[in-house]
């Protein structure tokens, strides 16, 4: 059969296949929900889902956020948050949107329309009220904790100021936490809907295996990093650079970015004072690439632990020369690459 | 404990002797910013491991095991490069999401070319920092000749686990 656009769009607004006509997605708890779930499910996810977007949205657009990209940092969660909760109620993070196909539909969607309304303005209300409790610890420990963005936190070297304040600012150890909360509520959540009870035992199962192979080598690591990290100062990774040039100053670039400590808060503007100085190009990529492959801080702080002592010394056996690699490759390319 | 798991330990008495010997203040420092780094890292790591717990139970073992299987060969390392490089978050996200993959059946060098790529490709770092601080024209540069990156280093993690006794590396 021919399907004229209308059909189309019918399809769309019903949600189902066929011609039957839908509840337009529309909200409901019970035999009215996808997933056929309760009061309870439909309430909790609610309260705890728009709770978080909200703290995503309120963090992503609020001044110390980099600018431009709260799309991206809204967008991704409200996938998720929509891929979790359409199997419970439909999805309701916002009332006005579940009104309007209550309305469509009637009948019992508008006897349980209040649970749609109470359950995102709570937990908006909650997202409201954690959200500048977030930004307060963030400015009262400033540069310091882990950040989120591929790094360890830089606590023994005091980062410089950045040369030029761009827009970028650090993302802060909230965010981080934000992000691994949803991804272990998402995954949780998944993991519920495809294997029930049983697969979220199962979880805490593997995870608490995890642990125990985790904790025992995460304090050693720790204190390792920690007198590495007291040992190399950044007075003398800049004094190894300097301006050495040719195979030299692309092996003592590449050991300088592996002690380098600390995230890309810390390691970038090292880069741009190098640059500075006089370092070239070669030295310069060298030194980033070592710094993020083989960070002797990030693996001895997260790859160790967390995927064990032999996948980390086969990693870093494996990718040690590989700076110096990417350093003569720079030299060679037909690109500026200037350093602004 | 594992004979690994000593090792790092008798390479943290090592370090305990040299801070030692650095003086207390170094020692004391140390110690303090071993205290920092915990009381920083346990909450994140109480979120992080019950989610990698949660997604090796998600992932279906022949998923793993068909995309990034120990004979999925140079394909397999092309997909992780690119599933690396746009792969977002911290240590904590990436992390866990390549210890389900390993655990369900990927391939140990592929899961070396994996973080790799996350770490030296980094999509989200390069547009949320590297562009910004260092300018695009240098991030152009870098990203240009860290390309080859990931898989070099996967595909020499295939010839170091070779000449390996097998289960040297195990999951």
């Amino acid at each position: 059969m021919r399907s004229p656009p209308q059909h189309c769009l019918f399809l769309i607004a019903s949600g189902k296949p066929g011609f039957a006509a839908g509840g337009f997605a529309a909200n409901g708890f019970g035999d009215l929900s996808p997933g056929k779930s309760g009061l309870l499910a439909g309430l909790l996810t609610g309260l705890v889902l728009t709770a978080i977007f909200l703290v995503v949205i309120l963090g992503s657009t609020s001044s110390r956020a980099p600018v431009g990209f709260a799309p991206i940092a809204i967008g991704l969660p409200l996938t998720m948050i929509h891929l979790v909760f359409i199997p419970l109620p439909n999805t309701s993070v916002n009332p006005a949107r579940s009104t309007g196909p209550a309305l469509f539909a009637g009948g019992e969607y508008i006897a349980q329309l209040w649970l749609f309304w109470t359950a995102p303005i709570a937990g908006a209300a909650i997202g409201g009220l954690l959200a500048p409790l977030a930004r307060r610890r963030q400015r009262t420990r400033a540069d310091g904790g882990v950040s989120g963005a591929g790094g360890v936190g830089h606590h023994a070297v005091r980062p410089m100021p950045p040369p030029h304040p761009g827009p970028a600012r650090p993302p802060s150890r909230q965010t981080s936490l934000v992000f691994v909360g949803l991804l272990c509520l998402g995954s949780a959540a998944a993991c519920f809907l495809t294997r029930g009870p049983a697969g979220l035992i199962e979880g805490l199962a593997t995870a608490g295996n995890l642990t125990l192979t985790v904790l025992p080598v995460m304090v050693p690591a720790l204190f390792l990093a920690a007198v590495i990290q007291g040992g190399v100062g950044r007075e003398r990774i800049g004094r190894l650079l300097g301006a050495e040039s040719g195979l030299r100053g692309l092996l003592l670039a590449s050991a300088a970015g592996m002690a380098t400590p600390g995230g890309p808060m810390a390691a970038f503007p090292l880069v741009a004072a190098l640059a500075a100085a006089g370092a070239d190009r070669g030295a310069l990529v060298a030194y980033v690439s070592a710094w993020a492959l083989n960070g002797v801080s990030r693996i001895l702080i997260f790859e160790l632990p967390l995927l064990g002592p032999e996948f980390a010394l086969l990693r870093f056996a494996a990718s040690l020369p590989l700076p110096v690699l990417a350093g003569a490759l720079a030299r060679r390319l037909p690109l500026e690459g200037r350093v602004r | 404990m594992s004979a690994s798991a000593l090792l790092v330990w008798a390479a943290a008495l090592a370090a305990l002797a040299v801070a030692a010997r650095r003086g207390r203040p170094a020692l004391f420092s140390a110690a303090a910013q071993t205290g920092t780094s915990l009381r920083t890292i346990l909450p994140t790591l109480a979120l992080a491991l019950p989610a990698a717990g949660f997604l090796t139970v998600l992932v279906p073992d022949r998923f793993a095991a068909a995309l990034f299987g120990e004979e999925t060969g140079l394909a397999g390392h092309l997909l992780a490069t690119l599933v690396g490089a746009i792969l977002p978050g911290g240590p904590f996200v990436s992390f866990p999401v390549v210890l389900a993959l390993w655990q369900s059946g990927a391939g140990t060098a592929q899961m070396v070319t994996l973080i790799s790529a996350w770490s030296v490709l980094a999509a989200h770092r390069l547009v949320v920092w590297e562009g910004p601080l260092l300018g695009w024209r240098f991030a152009a540069l870098r990203l240009a000749a860290s390309l080859p990156l990931p898989l070099l280093s996967g595909l020499a993690a295939e010839a170091i686990l070779a000449a390996l006794p097998p289960g040297t590396v195990g999951r």
